[in-house]
């Protein structure tokens, strides 16, 4: 037994490699993402932060591309005054007025309460600024008039101190401003300022040599809290879509946006799910790195505003996040999101090639599609089938004699009608063959006639062989080589007639189902004619010289029709050793070398949630569909980015409606 | 059903025929009525799903995500498969959904059983999209 996957096809199918990030050195973007993804570490467990260090402008062997994002990162979290456009000097002493506060219980004191205010204010600032809780020291203070304190911070703590503007001090609300007067804020500022500080963040954020926009820990950023962008649920979910706004203004088309920013970061943010952030997939939809790392996303579930977006994904980076305990085969989902999706975290789980190329099925289709069946048993089917396309192609002649006996049943029908693969160029109009394929083309659409029809059917092994001889020479893809191109399935059938007579209820075999393609042959030069597609059905049963006889063999010759149908939904690129024994053995010979796996028996899995079996899922499709006008393909899309939680659906459906494209709708 | 039991079991072709014209029929208008043609030991495998008995699939068929349905047999075959009178059917088609203008291909295996009663039963069917659309 081949193991599922052999050497060669295991290769191709995105056997897990470990990647060494110092081969990737030459590719923009990827660089980035590694030292991004290395950088997660820092501040956690320095000890696995790799090579380098956090300052890493003291180390003359770090790269260039990195030793630039630290000092960016220096720049992000420390020190706004450095690109603000209003600078201050650090250390320098700024002066803030306090009012509000003599309501305060604890203004009955002597000092009316300034002490315990100076020290509430110390300690809530010192907690507010950030994971570094450095401590925050008011300077100086006085009390001016009735009822205004003036205290005197150093400049770096001005904004994590007018933070605290309105905040409730010993049951009082207390306003905090600074002395020159003007209230800080996204409340007291107009529109332009926001859109100024915005720009702002995102200037400072980007590398235009990396091409990377960092926007990981965005709640420690100087410039946004000192707008008080996440004290309020409000500003903190208008914040992100206005930021994506920003952004856009600044390119005058999307290629050049595209060409501006292949990664973005948005680590250390403790995002549960994307809603705050899901406006990116719209304004980057060409992403081709993304660092999630180090958030709270629990599964893949909390992260499906994503799935299908970034179509030109090559690198996700997803450490440090709760799903990785949660659902340690999470990669699997994300296979099936990105086509072209190359490596996750450190690991590259489609080769080069195969992400070149995309391997999600680009056609719509209304039904999951699932692996197939393969009920073998002693693979008995799987080596029938082997032998059969091999020895159709070599010699006819051979194969008639070792399957067939004088019960033994062959016809074929030419589906005239079928339609041709859009996508392929080969499939040229189909012209049959009046001899070889019409004239015994036993189509009971087309063929009324009893004679007609009882002429092109053909019963024992030398009827068998002489209209195979009449046929087009073929050749048929390689079972192993080429397993995407075939689909087989096959089921134990019981009450196959015996014809030794001994089991006068029949005896048990298997119905074999085949999908797949050929090409014919010129008869002399067996040069390649035409590819078509056909489908092809056996029942096979005990008996014969090779222990297994053909009871029935019926074939369809169509158009070729592309393989996109049987591109199952999952991708199973890893080897699981959990398969049954036997279907694992029928998948392998029968050709499963292929992720793919076309005759991979492994269980279909539906990507549904717990609780919602696959008929209700397709039920809440048509209702969806029925109910927004959309094409079945969209409704199911929607439905899984909700969770199929068919409440959310519509409300999804309106969110996004003014940005579908007309083809997401039925037409009328 | 009394159409499709007055079917006689001399043909094998003419029973494949007028079982299938009978199938899509039935199927196309009113999935439910397609419960007469399958037993508790039916097999039905959709898209790789395996379904047995009658009850599931018609569960399964009624819940299929479209509300309008036109089956377009292409071509079709059929062999008797069976010494009792079994007869494997081979279709293929195309399929319209909804409004859809694109047809699907699809192929559709039956096995089908003499029920003793004069008619027949489908046995197993092997149902596939064999490309998504044109």
């Amino acid at each position: 037994m081949v193991a599922r996957g052999s050497k060669k096809a295991g290769s191709s199918s995105g056997g897990i490699a470990k990647r060494r990030s110092a081969a990737r050195t030459d590719r923009d973007g990827d660089l980035v993402m590694d030292s991004a993804a290395k950088r997660g570490g820092i501040g956690k467990s320095r000890g696995s932060a790799g090579k380098g260090s956090e300052r890493g402008g003291k180390s003359a062997r770090v790269d260039s591309a990195s030793f630039q994002r630290e000092v960016l990162r220096h720049v992000a979290s420390n020190d706004r005054s450095m690109r603000n456009s209003a600078p201050t000097n650090r250390g320098q002493l700024e002066e803030l007025k306090i009012t509000g506060w003599t309501n305060s219980k604890a203004s009955n004191t002597n000092d009316r309460g300034v002490g315990s205010l100076i020290d509430w204010l110390e300690k809530k600032a010192k907690a507010k600024s950030g994971p570094s809780k450095k401590p925050v020291k008011i300077k100086k203070s006085r009390v001016e008039g009735d009822d205004t304190l003036i205290i005197s911070v150093p400049s770096e703590n001005v904004p994590v101190i007018l933070r605290m503007n309105g905040f409730a001090f010993a049951g009082a609300n207390i306003e905090i401003k600074r002395v020159s007067g003007e209230a800080e804020g996204s409340t007291g500022s107009g529109k332009e300022s926001t859109v100024q500080m915005l720009k702002g963040v995102l200037e400072r954020r980007y590398n235009p040599t990396t091409k990377l926009l960092d926007l990981s820990a965005l709640g420690q950023d100087q410039d946004l809290k000192a707008a008080q962008i996440f004290d309020s649920k409000s500003t903190t979910s208008k914040f992100f879509p206005a930021l994506m706004k920003v952004l856009d203004q600044q390119f005058k088309t999307a290629t050049e946006k595209q060409e501006a920013i292949e990664s973005v970061s948005l680590a250390h943010n403790d995002l549960p799910n994307l809603s705050a952030v899901t406006t990116l997939a719209q304004t980057l939809p060409q992403l081709r790195n993304l660092d999630l790392s180090h958030n709270a996303f629990k599964d893949t579930e909390s992260l499906s505003l994503w799935r299908r977006k970034f179509r030109n994904l090559d690198h996700l980076v997803i450490t440090n996040n709760p799903l990785e305990q949660a659902q340690p085969d999470y990669s699997k989902e994300f296979l099936k999101w990105y086509p072209k999706l190359r490596l996750l975290n450190t690991i590259q789980i489609r080769t080069d090639e195969e992400a070149a190329k995309g391997t999600s099925a680009s056609v719509e289709l209304p039904f999951p599609i699932r692996t197939p069946i393969f009920q073998d048993e002693g693979q008995i089917a799987e080596t029938f089938i082997r032998t059969f396309f091999t020895g159709f192609d070599a010699d006819r002649p051979t194969l008639a004699t070792m399957y067939y006996d004088s019960a033994s049943d062959f016809s074929f029908a030419v589906n005239t009608q079928a339609p041709r693969d859009p996508a392929s160029t080969a499939s040229a109009p189909q012209d049959w063959d009046p001899n070889a394929h019409i004239r015994s083309s036993r189509n009971l659409k087309k063929i009324q006639q009893l004679p007609a029809r009882q002429t092109r059917h053909f019963r024992g092994p030398e009827a068998v062989a002489k209209i195979w001889s009449q046929l087009p020479p073929t050749r048929h893809p390689d079972l192993a080589a080429q397993a995407r191109s075939w689909l087989v399935e096959c089921q134990s059938q019981p009450g196959v007639p015996d014809p030794t007579g001994q089991s006068p209820v029949g005896v048990d075999g298997f119905l074999i189902t085949i999908h797949g393609e050929f090409v014919e042959l010129d008869r002399d030069s067996k040069a390649e004619t035409k590819r078509r597609s056909f489908d092809r059905s056996f029942v096979i049963g005990p008996g014969g010289p090779t222990g297994v006889r053909v009871v029935n063999d019926m074939l369809t010759i169509r158009a070729y029709g592309g393989v996109q149908a049987f591109e199952p939904e999952t991708v199973e690129p890893f080897i699981t050793t959990a398969t049954a024994t036997a279907t694992a053995a029928a998948g392998a010979g029968a050709g499963a070398g292929s992720g793919s796996g076309v005759v991979d028996a492994t269980p279909p899995v539906p990507a549904l949630p717990p609780g919602v079996t696959l008929e209700a899922a397709e039920q809440m499709v048509l209702e969806v569909q029925k109910r927004t006008g959309m094409t079945v393909g969209y409704a199911k899309d929607c439905l899984e980015q909700v969770g199929w939680v068919f409440e959310s659906a519509l409300g999804a459906f309106e969110a996004v409606r003014a940005n579908l494209p007309p083809e997401a709708f039925v037409q009328q | 059903m009394s159409d499709f039991n007055a079917i006689a079991q001399s043909r094998p072709d003419r029973n494949a025929e007028q079982f299938t014209e009978f199938y899509y029929k039935t199927f196309d208008s009113d999935r439910t009525g397609l419960m007469a043609l399958y037993k508790d030991q039916s097999m039905l495998t959709f898209e790789a799903q395996p379904i047995q008995g009658a009850t599931a699939i018609i569960e399964k068929l009624t819940s299929l995500p479209f509300s309008k349905i036109q089956h377009e047999v292409a071509s079709l075959d059929a062999q008797p498969s069976n010494t009792e009178g079994g007869i494997l059917v081979l279709v293929s088609g195309r399929l319209l959904v909804d409004e859809e203008q694109r047809p699907m291909s699809y192929t559709q295996a039956f096995q089908l059983l003499p029920d003793g009663q004069g008619s027949y039963f489908v046995f197993n069917d092997v149902f596939r999209l064999v490309y998504g659309a044109s």
